[in-house]
């Protein structure tokens, strides 16, 4: 409004002046949408018609590619009795009744669709007036008139987009036919591109169901069978299906896969299979396979540890990031290309706090340019942290709601509870005439009080604070935002490792493990914040509960019931921490990871939680030790377990020192040290027992239940994972000094674990 | 009598084990703790009585790499799936979770069996597990007292 008003203000002359410069404005198309094709794509050619001249018969263009997509939804006035018309029609019908001509027909259409370009022109692909006219061709197989079923759908499967342009009603009524109900490969093309527009959770299980009745009850090892069968007759089916065949989904074949194994290894021989049939080499599905063979190469190790950590699937975000996020991708890649490596930016933080503080009545006159590829980027981390934290199929939130608010939280806090308190009542049944079974009594009571009050704070932490937060959760912890000033310079340093990425490979780079990464150094603090809230605030009010408890026994009953009363508080401090170990950000796919940044990290997460914790501590090594993806989480396990009870049995102000250095030899060993200073030569003696009382064990099955069983002490879980290794050279001491009062833990792993070689 | 149990934590199973053998001792309790095994009891045949809990891992925990992605809704997987099996079996499930997720929406356990008829699966009722609570063992025995084609002690 201010600018218009400046306007009529202005001189007459200079008014005109203006009005001659501004009313006419010739747009050139930018030399980046061509990148280094030499031809533009018929879509492109599409999006970019209105900029040509020739206005009647571009208009006239697009109302006959117009018609062919929306059907009878569009209706141009007098449209039907144009020549053009018709013959698009023909050849919509002589690709339904003849799929296999369909690349001849489109062909035939190539003069027609760059009639309005320069002579000579060419396109580059005719991708998006093949999905426009075979959306007219399934309208009339719908409709009855049909060709072979197999035909059809490898025609679907080679047209790409084709989601974008067939309605769910058209491919609805080609399912109901007759003409498909023979054909399970036609019914599993058409329900994939169902899904791909409407993406429920009913349409995902008719996928599933489909895809199961091909294997017609087959094992899983089938699967590669099924593929090599069908890519004789079209490959670019099989492909479509190998893609699809996501570990998510394999995982939900039920009736295909019987365990976690079965689905890792049949992933692995797909991404295998499909390096050796796509044309173009897929560094993504590389390093899948690299991922894929750690993992089962820690398949053993790993099953019964900590499958309870907060977790986000990464395979099903990469897909919901191809499949809303490319249109912006290709924006902003060809953004950064058209800028330019060198672009002096600067930091986020210039801007938003800016913005946030901005005059609202300026608005209409302090325009902020967020032109550049960085405000493109920052749009896709908004959309895909987003995705990533509230997904209700895949994001963080359903990974909450599955695994730690749905009953695991209260199970594993309150189920141990529980299991003493029956013990209480059974030893004050079983002692029925003794009396100081009546000494229990009172303490029996109470506690089932204090566990009640228990169930009630647990099930306040699952509805309120382990969520996101938003308006219906306003105490959830989790934030899951970039806009805080720690995140953005995460931002920063992404936008600029982005950049560069994209410029060095002229567009080729695929961001999205940059951004899924991004996504977790957000979430590192939210993480934080729920390990501190149950160290800090709900453990403690728990113990506070129960000693106010306390004061109502009696002195005797006190001390009949101390020895449950210890127990109930160990119990529940140990349980507490575990579950601070399902907050810690998981290990992603790298090569290489260093050893020294796992101990200091550990360090850290295990100072947090308690406040009592006020150890000093010493990391004495070098810094080029590293491990493989499969060392680093067994090590990251077994650091969680000796740091962590180095500081709770430890002297509380004491040093912890961690070193580790390589074992000389071949195998490529690491020898790692953690050494804890004690108080007293009581406290000293009382963990030499306590360690001989948890690794002294007589049957195997103890350590084999510890898995799953023990709390933090973890020292038989442990014992557990090592057990797991063939090589002799894995061991676990302790060592015990009485003159300078500590207890060390060495343990030597293997800096490099992969399958087959190190694990029985 | 035939009764599936699909249950994966101890605690809970043998809870709902003995109100369940109390209830229907010439019953024969077959037990299931994942997804997968839960279908795949179902694939063979119909049951007088499937109870069923809500989160469930989708494999065993003891096979080969662990019970793998745990499902919150796994017990939804299985209804959806019970009647594409062709499977009748009248269900009943017992949850620790207040409400159930359906497309998006929490749905609290005393209207959840009616919405799940949309599964095309019969569920008579959705009862609230609680580990310090006796209400949930009352609401199981009467829903088996309630079924026909089972009978229980008291009619014995």
């Amino acid at each position: 409004m201010r600018l218009q008003g400046a306007f009529t203000k202005l001189d007459a002359s200079l008014k005109d002046l203006l009005v001659e410069k501004f009313s006419r404005l010739s747009i050139d198309i930018p030399h980046v949408y061509w990148r280094s094709r030499k031809s533009p794509t018929d879509v492109e050619v599409y999006r970019a018609s209105f900029l040509f001249s020739e206005i009647a018969s571009i208009a006239a263009w697009r109302c006959h590619i117009n018609g062919l997509i929306f059907g009878d939804y569009f209706k141009a006035p007098g449209l039907e009795h144009e020549k053009m018309h018709r013959q698009l029609d023909e050849a919509a019908a002589t690709i339904a009744a003849a799929p296999g001509r369909c690349q001849n027909v489109i062909e035939d259409l190539a003069a027609w669709e760059k009639s309005f370009l320069h002579p000579g022109s060419r396109l580059d692909d005719q991708k998006f007036l093949t999905a426009a006219v075979v959306t007219q061709s399934l309208r009339k197989l719908a409709q009855g008139s049909g060709a072979d079923p197999t035909e059809v759908s490898y025609l679907l499967a080679s047209i790409e987009n084709l989601d974008l342009y067939t309605s769910v009603a058209t491919l609805q009524k080609l399912l109901n036919t007759g003409f498909s109900h023979g054909s399970p490969l036609l019914c599993f093309i058409l329900l994939e591109i169902i899904y791909r527009q409407v993406r429920t959770q009913d349409n995902e299980l008719e996928r599933r169901l489909a895809f199961m009745k091909l294997l017609n009850g087959g094992a899983c090892t089938q699967i590669i069978d099924l593929f090599d069968e069908i890519s004789l007759a079209s490959t670019d089916t099989a492909i479509l299906m190998a893609r699809i065949c996501t570990r998510p989904f394999l995982e939900r074949l039920y009736l295909v896969m019987t365990s976690v194994k079965d689905v890792i290894e049949t992933r692995l021989r797909i991404c295998r299979w499909l390096l050796d049939h796509e044309v173009t080499v897929d560094d993504g599905l590389r390093e899948e396979c690299d991922a894929l063979e750690r993992e089962i190469a820690n398949l053993d190790a790993r099953s019964d540890l900590d499958s309870t950590r907060v977790h986000v699937d990464e395979e099903s975000l990469r897909e919901w990031f191809k499949l809303t996020q490319l249109v912006n991708v290709t924006r902003y890649i060809q953004t950064v290309l058209a800028e330019g490596p060198a672009t002096d930016f600067g930091s986020l933080l210039d801007f938003y706090p800016g913005r946030e503080k901005a005059d609202s009545a300026d608005e209409d006159l302090t325009v902020e340019t967020q032109i550049g590829s960085e405000f493109l980027l920052v749009d896709i981390v908004d959309a895909t942290l987003t995705a990533f934290a509230l997904d209700r199929t895949f994001g963080l939130d359903a990974y909450l709601s599955r695994r730690i608010r749905h009953g695991t939280l209260s199970g594993h806090l309150i189920t141990p509870v529980t299991r003493i308190l029956t013990r209480l009542s059974e030893a004050r049944d079983s002692r029925r005439h003794d009396p100081e079974a009546d000494q229990l009594l009172g303490f029996d009571s109470l506690a089932q009080e204090w566990r009640k009050f228990l169930t009630s704070e647990v099930d306040q932490i699952r509805r309120d604070v382990i969520q996101i937060k938003t308006q219906d959760h306003p105490k959830g912890l989790i934030r899951a935002t970039w806009r805080t000033t720690a995140n953005i310079a995460h931002v920063d340093a992404m936008i600029g490792r982005i950049r560069n990425r994209v410029v060095e490979t002229g567009g080729d780079y695929d961001i999205f493990s940059d951004v899924y990464s991004l996504c977790w150094d957000c979430l590192e603090q939210d993480l934080a914040q729920l390990r501190l809230y149950m160290v800090r605030e709900f453990l403690p009010r728990a113990m506070r509960r129960l000693d106010d408890l306390c004061q109502r026994l009696s002195p005797r009953e006190r001390l009949a019931a101390s020895r449950f009363l210890h127990e109930l508080r160990d119990t529940l401090e140990a349980r507490v921490q575990d579950v601070c170990g399902w907050f810690i950000r998981p290990v992603f796919r790298r090569d290489q990871y260093g050893l020294k940044m796992l101990i200091t990290s550990m360090l850290s997460t295990v100072r947090e939680l308690d406040e009592r914790y006020q150890f000093t501590e010493n990391v004495a090594m070098s810094e080029d030790i590293s491990l493989n993806r499969g060392s680093f989480t067994v090590f990251g396990d077994a650091l969680f377990v000796l740091i962590g009870n180095a500081a709770r049995h430890g002297k509380r102000d004491g040093e912890i020192l961690v070193s580790a250095a390589r074992v000389e030899g071949p195998d490529n060993f690491v020898l790692l040290k953690v050494t804890s200073q004690v108080s007293n030569p009581e406290k000293l003696y009382e963990g030499v027992s306590r360690i001989r009382s948890a690794l002294m064990v007589r049957e195997e099955r103890v350590i084999d239940q510890a898995a799953v069983q023990e709390g933090f002490s973890g020292l038989r879980k442990l014992a557990g994972l090592i057990q797991r290794f063939r090589s002799p050279q894995v061991k676990l001491e302790a060592h015990v000094s009485e003159k300078e009062l500590n207890i060390g833990f060495w343990l030597t792993l293997p800096a490099e674990i992969t399958f087959g070689a190190t694990l029985a | 009598v035939n009764v599936l149990l699909v249950e994966d934590d101890e605690f809970k199973a043998a809870d709902i084990a003995k109100v369940l053998t109390d209830s229907l001792p010439h019953a024969k309790v077959q037990r299931a703790t994942s997804v997968t095994s839960a279908l795949r009891f179902m694939t063979n045949q119909n049951y007088s009585l499937v109870v069923l809990d809500m989160s469930l891992p989708t494999f065993e925990l003891s096979g080969p790499g662990g019970g793998g992605s745990p499902q919150g809704q796994g017990g939804l997987e299985v209804l959806r799936l019970a009647r594409r099996l062709e499977n009748s079996s009248p269900f009943v499930i017992v949850t620790q979770y207040p409400d159930i997720d359906l497309d998006g929406r929490d749905v609290p356990l005393p209207a959840a069996s009616k919405a799940l008829q949309r599964f095309g699966v019969d569920v008579r009722k959705c009862i609230l597990y609680e580990f310090d609570g006796d209400s949930w063992r009352a609401e199981l025995r009467e829903c088996l007292s309630g079924m026909r084609g089972i009978r229980t002690r008291s009619k014995l």
